[in-house]
This record gives C-alpha cells, structure tokens and sequence, in this order.
C-alpha cells in the first residue's frame, strides 16, 4: 500500500521536477560521513539503499566509531525485551527498538541462536545496553552470555564459566562496559546462589576482557557477604565505570547503596546512600524506596520516588588524593498524583530532556483488577503532566531499557578466536 | 605592543569571482585555514580563497563576526545559529563546502546538523532526488540491502 502511494507521488513530483531539482553540489566523503553519522539509525540504515558510495560510507568502522561518539546528542532510544517465543526451530528473541519522540516501536526480527544454545538460551534477558551492544543472559543460570548487536544483527556467546557447576543460580546480573587505558571492552558478573544442600553461598563476581578466553574471579566487596540488586534495570555505564544500586545484608551498615565497579582497575567500590543524599526540606531522614540510576546528557543521577514525590540527585565523581568521592546534589523534586489512580510505578526508562521522564507504569482497568497492562508514559516536571505513549504493536508485557543504537561490530569487540 | 591606540590589522580576502573582502585579523583566523596562511606567512596582504564564492563569502563573514563577539549569550548566539541555517539547501551545500575548505569547525557542524534534520526520516528516493545522486545499484542489490533491515523502512515520511 504504501509502496503504491509512493510510486504515485513520485510520478507526480517528476512534472513538476523540472523547477524543483536544484543542483546540489557533491560533498566530500569525509563530510558526507559527517552529515550522515548525525542521522537517527533508522535513517542511516535507509540510507544504505542509497547508492554504493553511502554504502560503502555507512559500512566503514570509521563510521560506526563516528556515529558511536554522536549518539549521545540523539534523543534516547528505548529498547523493548519481552518474553521469549518458543517454535520448532528454537527459542526466538525478538526485541523492539522504541523512538520515543516518534512514539513508533519497530520489530527487530528475531536471532535464532544456534541450535546448541537453542534449549538453554530459554529466557535470555537483556541484561545491560552499552554503546549499542546488549548483553543478553538467563537469569538464572550462567551461560549462555551473548553480545549482541541488533542493528547489526551480529552476536556472539561468551566462553563458559570455570566456577563450579552445582551451584544453583538465583539472581545474575552483567555489566558491560569499556576501558579506554586498553581500549578494550570487559563484561563483569555478580551471582548470587546456593549450593546443593541448598545454603545460601555469598555472591560471587567474575569477568572477562575482549580477546581473553576464560572468565577472572574477582572479589565484590570484601567486607560484604552477599549483595542484592534493587530494581530490575539493571546496571548504568558511565565515565569508565558501572554502577548498580544495591542493598547489601550481613553488614554494620544495611541499606541502600550503589555498588560502583571500575572498569579499569577491576574493584568495586561501595558508596552509601546516607548520609550524603540530602533529605528533602520536609523530610529530616530520607527513606530510599526504589533507587535507580539514569544517565542525561553526560551527567549521571539517582533518582526516586515515594508514591508523591519524585526526587533526584546529581552524582559528581570528584577525584581527591585518597581515591574517589561522590557529591550528591539534591535537586529536582517533583509531583506525583494523588493515590486512587488505578496504577502503580514500575520504574524509570530513561530522560529524554532536563525534567523529562519516561517511565513504565502498571495500569488495571479498576482497582485491584487483576487483569494488568504495562504503560510507558512521559512525565513533563515543567507541565507537572503525564502523557500516555500511544505506541502500536508492543507485546503485553516486556521490559524496557534505554539503548543507543549503534554499528559497531560484534566481531571487533569480543572476536573469535577461541 | 607599546602603542596605546590599539590598531586593528585587517586582512584582505580575495574570493573566486575576484571580489575583496576586507575583514578584520580577528574574525578572519577563527577560519583555521586562513590562520594556517597568516602564521605561515605564506600570504602576504591579500589572502587567495579560490573555493569560495563572494556570494558565500558574506554570509560566511556573517557568520564569523557574529561569533567573534565574545559579549554575546550562549542562548543569542544559538538563536542566531538555528536562524543561520534557515536557507536553502543548495545554499547550506555551498556553506558546508566552504567551512570545509576554510576549516571553521562550528559552521561546519551547524550546517550539517541542519541537513540531517532536514533528512531524517526521508525515503532513500527523496534523498537521492534532493542530492542529486544517481541509484547505481541494480533492482535486486537494492532489494537485498533493502531486506537486511527491512523493519527500519517502517514509517518513513511521505515525500
């Protein structure tokens, strides 16, 4: 239909393309990749159809590494990562890559892992999205890992683990992440289990480098048993490190804290929420319910929400003689509607603009109603208003992350020579 | 250094159509190219551009004494940015070519920002009719690259 309508309007506009042609003059190629490498993804990819010296242009690692470095001056993208589907052939992941701005979601088709994977690969969740990569993962078990890119359409299974095969996963989450001292990428992983008796075991930590053919043990935090994740977003990248908020137990000081891992040295670092988050002028003592990191712009935030209000906090890493430090800047605060609304807050996607939200919230046709759907709405500060995004054909039920989409190859980044 | 009235040094730029364009020192080295030619010494009072017209040559001039201008906003001057690049596209590909060859970095990522906006979301035949680039590729090639993303075709604006 639309390819009809098209090819209809085309002819139109060569009666008239007589007047309308002018003559554009040929830009150099270093400039085309330029003007290129600022489009949305979508259109780069059209623009592959273009002619063989796009092709070509868009193909170019130079290019991806240009387009790579713009993306943070696109209006966030979202990725969508619903619930597998089994078929005679093997598990199917499909994704759908969200333009939020165009409140359009389009379909990646599927990957089809290998067979081998096929059976495990069952409920391969994207774990983290980190320069256009995502790093897919079961939850609860080890392996497969994979690295992949769905514009590329480009993916590959990190090796096994060596830890012991009896311990029963219960929760993993990966980080990916990259280390400009080597120029290498590293994916680091935190697990927590029990082992056969079923005893609980403290969380265990590893990671590999690209080109390395075994994972690394590491320790998480030494003075700490066992770490658990708050949220299901998973973790943030930014500046050279990966951050998770985090709730730790079997500690002097249990609470709410961000579990920060540095990429190139390969520690982490434990930073508490109190005493350095300033409570809200109303409130003497802040009580974090349902930390999340976001990343706007170049800078990195906590945010929060109570049900009313929705808090946030800048977090400024200074570099002082005895290591690192955060500062923690109160600074927005906004408000949330009256309770008797028939949904519930599910978590923050991403911050398309200063004061701009996206979140995903669970809505019920009545109060208590069982039957539930999963909402992606905007939330303006400036207006104090939330606007539904009217986005067709998404499943029912999925979880979404913010995503950068990207070209860059799966092959440079974790090759194949194992 | 010593004298107190602070003399502007002018410069002399001489377009492809012979026209001279006297600008002051200041305004003409935030063009990396010319800045190249002064600290070499390699022009002497009056500074060749064969690649720039004079017609592009004002607005580039515009362009660059607006931003000289130390006093003015971060807010004024992207207004006057985004009002720049409101032209015509044959005109905006004229000015990228002349930032390119005059190497004047902002200009050069304005105007392409600006074509770019301009593009987003445009078909591949609208592209090619705008840029006046000939398909080259044959029906089944097209289609092949067309297949590989074919979801990313979802939704492209109507011409």
């Amino acid at each position: 239909m639309a390819d009809l309508c098209g090819r209809r309007r085309r002819r139109k506009y060569r009666q008239i393309s007589g007047e309308r042609v002018a003559y554009l003059p040929q830009l150099p190629t270093e400039v085309m990749s330029d003007l290129l490498s600022r489009l949305p993804m979508v259109s780069i990819l059209r623009c592959k159809t273009v002619c063989k010296v796009w092709f070509g242009l868009i193909r170019d690692p130079y290019f991806a590494n240009l387009q790579l470095s713009r993306s943070n001056n696109q209006p966030p993208q979202v990725i969508i990562d619903p619930d597998d589907v089994e078929t005679k052939q093997g598990v199917i992941k499909s994704l759908y890559l969200l333009d939020p701005e165009e409140c359009k979601a389009r379909a990646i088709p599927e990957i089809l892992l290998e067979d081998a994977f096929a059976k495990r690969s069952l409920g391969l969740k994207v774990m983290c999205s980190f320069n256009g990569l995502l790093c897919l993962a079961p939850e609860k078990d080890l392996h497969p890992v994979v690295i992949y890119n769905p514009i590329t359409k480009e993916y590959r299974v990190l090796p096994k683990t060596k830890a012991t095969t009896n311990t029963i996963v219960e929760f993993h989450q990966i980080g990916l992440g990259f280390d400009p001292s080597t120029n290498k990428y590293k994916v680091v992983r935190i697990y927590n289990g029990r082992d056969e008796g079923g005893c609980r075991l403290a969380s265990a930590c590893e990671v590999i480098t690209s080109g390395e053919i075994s994972w690394r043990k590491i320790v998480v935090l030494a003075d700490t048993d066992r770490v658990l994740f708050s949220g299901s977003q998973g973790p943030v990248v930014h500046n050279g490190s990966i951050y998770w908020t985090i709730v730790r137990t079997c500690h002097p000081f249990d609470g709410e804290l961000i579990l920060r891992f540095d990429i190139r040295k390969e520690v982490f670092q434990a930073i508490c929420f109190y005493p350095y988050i300033k409570a809200p002028p109303d409130q003497c003592r802040y009580r974090a319910r349902n930390l999340q990191l976001q990343i706007l712009g170049r800078g990195l935030f906590l945010l929060d929400h109570d049900g009313e209000f929705l808090h946030s906090w800048s977090l400024t890493l200074l570099d002082s003689v005895d290591g690192t430090m955060f500062r923690y800047n109160n600074s927005v605060k906004m408000k949330f509607p009256k309770r008797g609304w028939h949904w519930y807050f599910q978590s923050f996607v991403c911050m398309p603009s200063p004061g701009k939200f996206l979140l995903e919230r669970v809505e019920s046709e009545k109060a208590g109603s069982h039957h539930q759907d999963l909402k992606l709405v905007y939330y303006s500060s400036e207006h104090g208003k939330f606007l539904k995004l009217k986005v067709s054909g998404l499943p029912v039920w999925y979880r979404s992350r913010c995503f950068k989409p990207s070209l860059l190859p799966v092959e440079g980044v974790f090759p194949t020579h194992l | 250094m010593a004298t107190t009235t602070t003399e502007t040094k002018m410069l002399t730029l001489c377009t492809s159509d012979k026209q001279q364009f006297q600008i002051e020192e200041t305004i003409a080295l935030q063009a990396v190219t010319i800045r190249n030619m002064v600290e070499d010494e390699c022009a002497s009072n009056v500074i060749p551009l064969p690649n720039v017209n004079s017609k592009i040559m004002i607005q580039i001039i515009e362009y660059l004494k607006k931003h000289v201008d130390s006093s003015v906003s971060k807010e004024d001057m992207e207004k006057f940015d985004s009002a720049f690049v409101e032209k015509k596209l044959s005109e905006i590909f004229d000015i990228i070519l002349a930032a390119n060859y005059l190497n004047i970095k902002n200009l050069l990522d304005i105007c392409c920002q600006r074509v770019a906006d301009v593009m987003k979301n445009k078909s591949p035949e609208w592209v090619r009719r705008t840029f006046n680039i000939v398909n080259d590729f044959t029906a089944e090639e097209e289609a092949k690259i067309r297949k590989e993303h074919e979801w990313a075709f979802e939704g492209v604006d109507e011409d």
